[in-house]
């Protein structure tokens, strides 16, 4: 494994028949880190997660997960014992109860804490006698994640763990997450709340069309990434503004607006030429950058 | 232990309503033994011909084709199989455990003839030979269970959905039932697995007293075995490689 990394591929692609599903991806997330891995339906995230814990095989490239290749059989299974996952569909086995999907769960894993396991028990009020066709889909969503919390894996992979969670719940499981890290655990989640996201992601991989397009720390990203406004008296001029790091342009009215991916100092002293009648430079959220890339990618 | 448990749980029901099923349809064979066959027949041979060597033989081999039935293709249409692969478990051992369990219920399916049939006789003052002669049967079903059984597990890995499963089990039986008849086959009685589980025409058995005469085929049986446990050896290779 590269020097920190617990998850790390390259060129990592997956094909059925002509449609390309995720395309020589390079993902590196940083060990004892909340890595959020965003994209639109379809992105190819759920299946780049299902090809690092080895459900499916890449059609090209390679990937290793805590330092174990994704593609040997047997170094997933060892690899699949040190992560705790939670599946986007949050099906389990409807015909067992909570008590006996939790006990038959157990049985697996050698890092089960039963202290955890009493513990959100009780937090998610989960009836353990109860069949797990019986719950609604977000007490089947609690279900999966004390599945996952109560273990101490080194790697947490969740695909959309809030989905169908009350706003209670997901306050506890964004807790949990982040006690999961303190721990030494590396959490990496897909999701599509991105206020949950920027509260607790240290890093954001953002992927359309299966291509890796953003791989940035939120720390970086608020530093760096910048939502320049140019007013002009008249309309602006149609020119192509070829500086290294504008993401987009967009012009309405009198106004032109850039979207500054680093160097906005530079950025804002280029346009100056432009004489604009005044400046605005104002941060960017990361909702507008996850929106403005994947409308870039499009 | 828990595969063998999840293996359970999952075949529980099949396995239950083709036990009940099973058990009604003999009992009601041996409660109301056919008329037209009473009259050709003795009672013995009479059950022979609707049990072991009749319909409940086919009902029995149906049943253990669709015990086989289930597993990853089918979990993935329930959604659950995300779960299931994310385990620390090889995708072989699943199907080593379904087959322990499969064998397992097959074999009580397989008893049912050999307890009831007796216990009827004796209830309704029939003559029936003695109760090892009706473990014979169930040891030839047993086996020749296993391999209809190991062929339904085959055909679960690649053909999804429960009813385009079972359908095409039916057809290969049929398929199969057609092979069968071509001449050049009848000389290897062996291969025929219909025949080799009712004993029909079989040197080890005789009709007229519908008793088997000598051993079981021991060598037969056991090139049987050999070719379900190679069937499921090959699921399991299937399963190992294959692409969710």
């Amino acid at each position: 494994m590269t020097d920190g990394l617990a998850i790390e591929t390259h060129e990592l692609t997956k094909q059925y028949g002509n449609n390309r599903v995720v395309n020589q991806l390079d993902l590196r997330v940083p060990e004892r880190q909340i890595t959020a891995f965003l994209g639109r339906n379809g992105a190819g995230k759920s299946t780049t997660i299902k090809m690092l814990l080895g459900i499916t095989s890449p059609t090209s490239g390679t990937g290793l997960v805590l330092g174990k290749k994704i593609q040997d059989a047997a170094q997933s299974r060892d690899l699949r014992r040190e992560v705790a996952f939670v599946a986007e569909d949050k099906q389990l086995y409807s015909y067992l109860t909570v008590e006996q999907l939790v006990r038959f769960t157990r049985s697996f894993y050698a890092d089960w804490r039963t202290d955890a396991e009493a513990r959100l028990l009780k937090q998610f009020q989960l009836p353990t006698g109860c069949k797990v066709k019986a719950l609604s889909k977000g007490m089947r969503t609690k279900l999966a994640l004390l599945l996952a919390l109560s273990r101490q894996p080194r790697l947490l992979i969740l695909d959309e763990p809030s989905e169908g969670l009350d706003p209670v719940s997901i306050e506890e499981l964004l807790h949990e997450i982040v006690g999961a890290v303190a721990v030494g655990a590396t959490v990496f989640f897909s999701s599509h709340q991105i206020s949950e996201v920027e509260r607790i992601a240290d890093r954001v991989c953002i992927i359309d069309h299966g291509r890796l397009l953003v791989d940035i720390s939120l720390d970086e990203m608020r530093r760096e990434y910048r939502r320049i406004t140019l007013s002009f008296d008249v309309a602006p001029p149609e020119i192509r503004l070829a500086l290294p790091g504008i993401q987009q342009v967009r012009t309405s009215g009198r106004q032109m607006t850039l979207l500054a991916r680093e160097n906005a100092d530079a950025v804002i002293e280029l346009t100056r030429d432009l004489h604009p009648v005044s400046v605005e430079v104002s941060p960017v959220a990361l909702r507008e950058v996850f929106l403005e890339t994947v409308k870039e990618a499009q | 232990m828990m595969l063998l448990y999840k293996a359970w749980r999952e075949s529980r029901l099949g396995f239950v309503l083709s036990l009940t099923a099973l058990a009604a349809i003999c009992t009601l064979f041996c409660l109301f033994p056919r008329g037209d066959l009473q009259h050709k027949y003795t009672f013995t041979q009479t059950m022979y011909l609707v049990t072991y060597a009749g319909v409940l033989r086919n009902i029995f081999i149906v049943l253990t084709l669709l015990l086989g039935l289930g597993g990853f293709l089918r979990e993935r249409s329930y959604g659950t199989l995300a779960y299931t692969l994310a385990l620390p478990v090889r995708r072989s051992r699943f199907i080593a455990a379904r087959a322990v369990v499969g064998f397992a219920e097959l074999s009580a399916l397989a008893l049912i003839p050999a307890v009831l049939v007796p216990m009827f006789s004796r209830w309704s003052h029939q003559p029936y030979p003695s109760i090892p002669q009706a473990l014979h049967f169930s040891v030839l079903w047993m086996v020749c269970g296993t391999m209809f059984f190991a062929f339904g597990l085959l055909l679960s890995t690649f053909v999804p959905g429960d009813y385009p499963a079972a359908a095409t089990c039916l057809i290969s039986l049929f398929a199969y039932l057609m092979v069968l008849e071509f001449a050049p086959l009848e000389k290897f009685p062996s291969l025929d697995l219909f025949n080799v589980i009712a004993a029909w025409h079989m040197p080890y058995f005789s009709g007229r007293d519908t008793c088997f005469v000598t051993y079981l085929p021991w060598r037969t049986l056991s090139v049987i075995t050999l070719l379900a446990v190679i069937t499921i050896s090959v699921a399991g290779q299937i399963v190992e490689r294959q692409d969710f």
